[in-house]
């Protein structure tokens, strides 16, 4: 009996010693992953970084003070529905979102087709509408206050008649951050910022869809309201508006017109003005001139050549320089202005008598182009560049103006008059900006920093690679012959080479 | 010690490369991953996509198939088959420690495991060299798949090693490991199967999630949770392997 329970108690130690050594490494192991799952780093290594969150959606997403909930409605079966083709890329982005938010973010991707009754149930909570535009969105829900994004306007496509064929369209670039982000400003931003667009000398009206449609929406997406302000009739500008935007005027301003944005930039104003190249604007000129700016009377134009003959165009390509503060996320990006350009001088004594800081914003990309005085369009005559009298390079097309600047960047009170003179209006058209993505990142940028959000700055749509096989005739085949035959029979013949060599 | 590990490693790989078996599971591994394979790049023929081919390749169900179902083939005899023949007293009587021989019949299954995948990097750089164009958008899109696979892999051959040890029986040993592996792998789809279930469930069983983990480095993006968790949980197991091994010795 003594020898038996001797030999049991070194098994009850053993068994004893195993579930304290088991539990503690449990323990251990537990707490390891806590620290991992809590205090985790991603790198992104990928093509252009692009599952790296902008320092703009960061800084948003982790100023979070409530739970953000978002919802995917999206099914990656139903490839034939608009919008669907992205669910990866959206999926992707999302849990770049949640990581970036920490617990605060929150994301659930529902398949209408799969879970019938979350579906219903998310769409009785939040009131929405038909069945299908369910389909493929992204629901926001942020302390009660919801936006949805149907997910089709989350990317530009290369064809925009994509969805009438059979073929799943193309993605040209995401813009997935840019819109979820924005949606995300307009959800927490407690105002919501006015822009005014002046009216009534034909500029192109606030509610023309065909043409001012991707500019107005590219507002929306940054919680700015675009609204219709005519001059005539009014001393002062409301103050609701944080800025106003004159767009190519057709005719030119009246006294009273100017005599009131005279004052307003006096009163710490804030202005665009997009001159139309086309048209004689005499009172608008001598009222930039008022502000130390000099619009030239010339269009600028730019030869190149093709394989059989120089040829001339009024499109211009310009770099947007980094010099100007708030272009430093644009600095050496290339943008486009077609229609026609003036040129735009400033006069330094007057600037510096006024106190206002001018830096350039828009050069022309390439040197071959020069400001055109004569009035060629009215001729029908090609322009000949005449040494003396036409201007020749470097010739500037874009200012930005600052007066009364508190450099010290602390001070948020706002008591600077700020002004952006361009020399072309017809780039902010749908059919400009669809052309050229970096145009519309310009404009935000300019609208941000005269709405005092620097910090605003615009996040710029991520290119997608496409892959597609070019494969000549034949040579799926040989890939396929090889893999799935070629090397398992390799594989099978080293194989009996070594059994043969063991039963030697 | 180094010398002792290093010979009971190579005793255990011979036990690999010596047997026919090795090569009848590695060819047939080979056909499903060249499948595989084919699938992920037949949509690319079709029209054009976002995603590269190791990303399509990576996440396919046919790529998963071969994955999960490779642990139970290469684990299910390393104990088992010892316990069976009665090799094992030997091996017990042997001027070796319990861990060294968990140790070295874990990494000689690790080993035979890579070999596995080997070929599969063939794939992509023939892909390369015949269409002139990358499998991968960059460098880390490639390597990246193959870390993750080689913890996930650790951790699978992990249980295993852990079903092997359990039974003398590699039938048993081999089913066990499947309803391991396979029930851990599903285990982290219930976070989305629950309709509405709560953020934290689904937080949970995305960092065990293989399929996210997949996802995620595929994309060319390194996340630092799968690297802590795979190899934790892999020690975590081999400790419980060894102690199961060690009641071997205190039931004699």
């Amino acid at each position: 009996m003594r020898e038996k329970a001797s030999r049991q108690i070194p098994r009850v130690r053993i068994a004893l010693n195993t579930v304290v050594q088991i539990a503690l490494a449990a323990v251990i192991v537990f707490l390891l992953n806590y620290l991992s799952f809590e205090r985790f780093k991603r790198w992104d290594l990928s093509h252009n970084r692009k599952y790296t969150l902008s320092p703009l959606t960061r800084r948003v997403v982790s100023s979070l003070k409530k739970e953000l909930k978002i919802y995917v409605f999206s099914s990656p079966r139903g490839t034939k529905s608009p919008g669907s083709e992205l669910f990866a890329e959206i999926e992707a982005l999302l849990k770049e979102y949640q990581y970036a938010g920490g617990h605060r973010v929150h994301v659930e991707t529902i398949d209408p087709y799969l879970n019938l009754t979350r579906m219903l149930e998310l769409r009785d909570k939040y009131k929405l509408g038909a069945k299908d535009s369910t389909d493929n969105m992204v629901l926001l829900d942020y302390d009660g206050k919801t936006k949805s994004i149907p997910t089709v306007t989350l990317a530009d496509y290369a064809d925009a008649e994509g969805f009438d064929s059979d073929q799943t369209p193309v993605i040209k670039d995401f813009r997935g951050e840019q819109v979820i982000t924005s949606a995300l400003i307009q959800l927490t931003e407690e105002r919501e910022i006015k822009v005014a667009l002046i009216s009534g000398h034909g500029e192109l009206p606030v509610t023309d869809d065909t043409d001012l449609g991707r500019f107005r929406s590219a507002l929306e997406h940054q919680n700015i309201v675009l609204q219709e302000l005519r001059l005539e009739g009014i001393d002062k500008i409301p103050s609701e508006f944080t800025a106003l935007i004159l767009a190519g005027p057709q005719y030119d301003l009246t006294v009273h017109d100017a005599a009131i944005l005279h004052r307003y930039w006096e009163e710490g104003g804030r202005l665009l003005i997009l001159l139309n190249g086309r048209a004689k604007t005499p009172v608008l000129d001598t009222l930039l001139t008022q502000f130390g700016v000099s619009p030239t009377k010339d269009l600028i134009v730019s030869s190149f050549q093709t394989q059989t003959e120089d040829r001339l165009t009024l499109d211009v390509y310009t770099h947007f320089l980094g010099e100007t503060p708030f272009l430093k996320p644009l600095a050496g990006v290339i943008g486009f202005f077609p229609g026609g350009t003036r040129s735009i001088d400033v006069n330094e004594a007057s600037l510096k008598e006024a106190g206002v800081r001018a830096t350039k914003a828009l050069l022309p990309a390439i040197d071959s182009y020069w400001g055109e005085k004569d009035d060629f369009l009215a001729n029908s005559a090609d322009p000949v560049f005449h040494p003396g009298v036409d201007l020749k390079p470097p010739l500037t097309i874009g200012w930005a103006l600052e007066k009364g600047a508190v450099e010290d960047q602390s001070i948020q009170v706002r008591s600077s008059s700020r002004m952006i003179v361009i020399g072309n209006a017809d780039f902010i058209r749908d059919e400009c900006l669809n052309r050229s993505v970096p145009d519309t990142n310009f404009l935000l940028l300019c609208i941000n920093w005269l709405s005092e959000r620097q910090t605003l700055l615009a996040i710029p749509p991520k290119e997608t690679p496409i892959y597609t096989l070019d494969l000549k005739p034949g040579q799926l085949d040989q890939i396929v012959l090889i893999v799935v035959a070629g090397i398992p029979m390799l594989a099978a013949v080293f194989g009996v080479l070594v059994w043969t060599a063991r039963r030697r | 010690m180094i010398r002792r590990v290093f010979a009971l490693l190579i005793r255990e790989l011979s036990a690999f490369y010596y047997s026919p078996i090795a090569y009848v599971v590695l060819f047939f591994f080979l056909i499903l991953n060249g499948l595989a394979f084919w699938f992920s790049i037949a949509p690319l023929s079709h029209g054009p996509s976002e995603l590269t081919v190791v990303q399509i390749f990576f996440n396919k169900l046919s790529f998963w198939i071969a994955y999960l179902l490779v642990f139970p083939v290469i684990t299910m005899r390393l104990f088992s088959e010892e316990f069976k023949l009665g090799t094992i007293e030997t091996l017990m009587t042997a001027p070796v420690r319990d861990w060294e021989v968990v140790g070295s019949k874990f990494f000689a299954a690790l080993l035979f495991y890579l070999t596995l995948w080997l070929p599969s990097l063939l794939y992509f750089l023939l892909f390369g060299w015949l269409i002139n164009r990358d499998a991968a958008g960059t460098g880390a899109q490639l390597w990246a798949p193959y870390l993750l696979l080689l913890v996930m892999g650790m951790f699978n051959v992990s249980l295993g090693c852990l079903a092997s040890s359990l039974t003398s029986n590699q039938i048993i040993a081999a089913m066990m490991a499947t309803v391991l592996v396979l029930g851990i792998f599903f285990l982290t789809m219930i976070g989305y199967a629950i309709s509405g279930s709560s953020p934290v469930l689904r937080d949970m069983t995305s960092y065990i999630s293989q399929l996210d983990h997949m996802d995620t480095f595929s994309r060319g993006v390194i996340d630092s949770r799968p690297l802590v968790f795979y190899p934790t949980c892999t020690a975590f197991i081999l400790l419980i392997t060894y102690h199961v091994f060690q009641y071997r010795r205190w039931k004699i």
